[in-house]
């Protein structure tokens, strides 16, 4: 890929992630139409859009943002108030940029004209794109009051022949603007007579003044794409708060022993918290400490001495003026703390290889403390035990690093919520709780589909329409909440609406003339709930666009299942219903419990056992042939693996019974012994394997053995099935 | 595309420049001021339309403007410039309080931009 290619790939990705923080913040603009911090917002993530995109040649892009932009620089200074159709039209506008980012070739131009125009018609005192003017906005006061504001001093100097590789340095600079309060200096003294002049080479650089909490990485994004070939300088201007004791306690004395007395005036001198412009050229190294002394023999103004002989560029001055203005009049808004960013982008690939060698690592990490065990050797022991503490660290550290919040995902379906509801004619509020949960990056991307089919569930079948809600004396707005939280090695995500709920009565009858369940069935409420998430399944007495079609429940519990995760369902007619998903914080390493069975092992997910108990065989000739046991006093069906999966030999006399918890019922597992607990890497069985049910994957033992890690809901959901057959029978 | 056309009024010349005083046209100003150069002692630059500026357009001013000052002649901007000559100016961060250290007749081309434009 060349550098080119690089470049715009990456502004790409930039792209995407400013168009979901665009999305979010005018889903949150909605909600509160004054708030000018999300005005900011959404002004720098549509200027840099604009911005990076004319710099990597997205022009189309660049000249259609161009104009929003606009639109929120006039709602920015006050130009302008923000009403839903300017976030119905904006959001229009965002999808359309993703549709240019995604398919170019299908982004309709009479499309973006309309949305435009659109706008335009919000404000008819816009001015046309080719009116416009392109100066950079000004100084966003958003933010600026922050204590976290550092002031940085930069130095940018492109590289001479930037022009020729389509980059305008110019908008690369104007990009610091929406970082904090800038002032920008061009500098002209490197620029040749005319007649030697390379027209086409870049010979201005820029000092920076720049005050920002943003961080300092924040800055050097800005110039990510041409960091290797440009000088960047970049420096914190202490401005008073990195004080130097010494020289404050020899400043107060000097001022003491002048005046016998020390005014709030004298604080300047003290604190040398202005620093003088000799100073500031100075520690720029564009004079030297003669040429300043020098200087400083003739009253006047050491900028214009400096000038007048020659020693310095006016622009030198100019800057350094600006750099002590600058932090004069930071000085006096806030006192500033020094604050930088310390967070860095990895490929997601990158992650992937650690996890694997992770894996690989409590693979042979496992090896090593089974060897050290039979090798009686208390050194080796000491050792594996520590290998073992240290892999241990190191695999959960890894995970943290793949755990994403679940708010990321909040913020699509909030726009989701918006945009079904308003082509059903509904009036929806969507609340959520525990966005900061953590899960794996994999198990957030996995589960779109699934919550994007229940929410559009809830909203059609689910929430009634205003009039409906206004007869049933409920609020004409409609509530859908998503919440998560943790639970052990779970995380639970509830989808909670205040619909018409589930009819227990329409679902059984729907199920019976399917031919799902026997007429006389007895079922639970909750199992027959769990009938709509059978395939074919739908209540829905039309099909529309959202949902009714029947092939998305099963879908979603397929899926849900595939994440190792889990579905229930509760709901009380007329008042609504929570779909409640547990899932597992990660894919790749579990905990598991080591049993034997025969010579096999296996491996039972550590999260779902509840204990272990042993079966003996007065305790089978007590069942009387049914496949249940007496644990302390209560009764608990049990599965008996050694049959299910056909192993052949002798049982042990005592065989033990894993006791686990699915889907609120307590199911065992008879194996012959139970090795104890194990750090499960799992491995996918590929796709020779894949339709096999109760196995859900792989897990290499320390010993290079193989062990299957059993799916113990779906074994337990065939063992149901089975049973209903024989008793139809 | 550009046009340009030089009046002469006695010992003063006046550069009128149409069109996109862009880097795509970079080479071709060079031209047009190199041979101002040869042919005024006293030059005005008009950019009043002008339909786009760039930083490339801005050096080559700010070079003609050390060439013209070296050699003892004057160069100046016409008071009317567009207000989109003066955006590029203030977007590029030109706007100066003072001016070169080279030219002693403040003739700074980009000393009063500011003041125009507010």
């Amino acid at each position: 890929m060349s550098n080119n290619e690089l470049h715009r790939a990456a502004y790409v990705e930039e792209a995407y992630e400013l168009l979901a923080e665009l999305e979010t913040s005018l889903l949150e603009l909605e909600e509160n139409l004054d708030d000018m911090e999300i005005i900011g917002t959404i002004f720098r993530a549509l200027h840099t859009i604009k911005g990076s995109g004319s710099m990597f040649g997205f022009d189309d892009i660049a000249s259609f943002t161009h104009d929003i932009e606009n639109i929120f620089d006039k709602v920015r200074n006050g130009e302008m108030s923000v009403t839903k159709e300017l976030i119905d039209l904006t959001l229009s506008a965002r999808d359309h940029i993703k549709l240019m980012l995604d398919e170019p070739e299908s982004a309709d131009k009479q499309k973006a004209g309309e949305i435009i125009a659109s706008l335009k018609d919000l404000t008819p005192q816009i001015i046309s794109t080719n009116e416009v003017k392109t100066s950079p906005a000004p100084p966003h006061t958003v933010g600026n009051e922050s204590e976290k504001d550092v002031t940085y001093r930069i130095r940018f100097r492109p590289p001479v022949d930037i022009f020729t590789r389509g980059i305008n340095p110019v908008h690369l600079i104007n990009e610091l603007y929406p970082l904090g309060d800038c002032r920008i200096t061009a500098q002209i003294d490197a620029i040749p007579q005319i007649v030697d002049i390379n027209p086409e080479y870049c010979y201005t650089y820029w000092d920076i003044i720049l005050t920002t909490g943003q961080g300092i990485n924040a800055i050097k994004d800005v110039f990510i794409f041409i960091e290797d070939d440009c000088e960047l300088d970049i420096n914190i201007i202490d401005g008073g708060d990195n004080l130097d004791k010494e020289d404050v306690q020899h400043n107060l004395e000097d001022v003491f022993a002048g005046q016998g007395y020390v005014t709030n005036e004298d604080l300047p001198a003290i604190t040398g918290s202005h620093k003088r412009i000799g100073d500031i050229l100075l520690e720029r190294n564009d004079i030297s400490e003669e040429d300043l002394q020098k200087s400083l023999d003739v009253q006047k103004p050491i900028g214009e001495i400096l000038v007048d002989s020659g020693l310095t560029d006016s622009g030198k001055i100019e800057s350094a003026l600006a750099e002590q203005e600058h932090v004069r009049n930071t000085l006096k808004k806030k006192d500033k703390t020094e604050q930088v960013s310390s967070s860095i982008r990895v490929a997601s690939e990158k992650l992937d290889n650690l996890v694997n060698l992770v894996g690989e690592l409590v693979t042979v990490q496992a090896r090593l403390t089974q060897t050290s065990a039979s090798r009686n050797d208390p050194e080796l022991f000491l050792i594996a035990e520590e290998v073992e503490r240290l892999t241990e660290e190191l695999r959960d550290n890894t995970m943290s690093v793949r755990m994403v919040p679940i708010g990321t995902m909040y913020s699509k379906f909030k726009r989701l919520v918006r945009d079904l509801s308003s082509e059903m004619g509904k009036e929806i509020l969507m609340s959520s709780e525990g966005a900061d949960t953590e899960l794996d990056k994999t198990v957030i991307e996995r589960l779109n589909d699934p919550m994007v089919h229940l929410i559009r569930n809830s909203i059609d079948h689910g929430i009634e329409s205003p009039d409906d809600r206004k007869s049933l004396g409920k609020p004409e707005e409609g509530m859908l909440n998503l919440a998560a939280r943790h639970s052990g090695a779970h995380v639970v995500i509830e989808i909670t609406d205040d619909g018409a709920g589930l009819d227990p009565e329409v679902i059984r009858g729907k199920a019976v003339e399917k031919g799902l369940i026997d007429q006389n069935a007895e079922l639970t409420e909750k199992e027959i709930f769990a009938l709509i998430l059978a395939p074919g399944f739908s209540t829905a007495q039309k099909i529309t666009s959202v949902s009714g079609r029947g092939v998305g429940m099963d879908v979603v519990k397929r899926n849900i299942e595939a994440l190792r995760g889990s579905i229930d369902i509760s709901s009380k007619k007329g008042e609504g219903t929570t779909i409640t998903l547990a899932l597992p914080l990660t894919l790749a390493i579990i905990d598991g419990l080591l049993v034997k069975i025969g010579t096999e092992t296996f491996v039972v997910p550590l999260s779902l056992v509840e204990e272990c108990v042993e079966l003996t065989g007065e305790d089978i000739s007590n069942a009387h042939g049914r496949q249940i046991a007496n644990v302390r006093g209560e009764i608990v069906p049990y599965i008996s693996l050694r049959e299910k999966f056909l192993i052949n030999g002798e049982k042990p006399d005592i065989e033990q019974i894993v006791i686990t918890r699915v889907n609120d019922h307590r199911v065992g597992f008879v194996v012959d012994h139970v090795i104890g607990e194990h750090q499960t890497v799992i491995k996918t069985l590929g796709r020779v394997y894949k339709n096999i049910e109760g196995v859900s994957g792989a897990t290499i033992l320390g010993d290079g053995s193989v062990a299957l890690i059993m799916d113990i809901p779906k074994l337990v959901q065939n063992a149901v099935k089975e049973e209903a057959l024989i008793n139809a029978k | 595309m550009i046009d340009f056309k030089i009046e002469d009024s006695g010992s003063e010349k006046t550069l009128t420049i149409n069109g996109d005083l862009t880097i795509e046209n970079a080479t071709a100003l060079q031209g047009i001021f190199i041979r101002s150069i040869e042919t005024s002692e006293h030059l005005t630059i008009n950019l009043e339309n002008a339909s786009a500026v760039d930083l490339s357009f801005l050096q080559l001013l700010c070079s003609v403007h050390k060439t013209f000052t070296d050699l003892n002649k004057s160069l100046i901007l016409s008071g009317t410039c567009q207000e989109i000559f003066r955006d590029a100016v203030k977007d590029v961060g030109l706007l100066r309080h003072t001016g070169c250290g080279f030219e002693c007749d403040k003739t700074c081309l980009w000393t009063d931009q500011d003041k125009e434009s507010n």
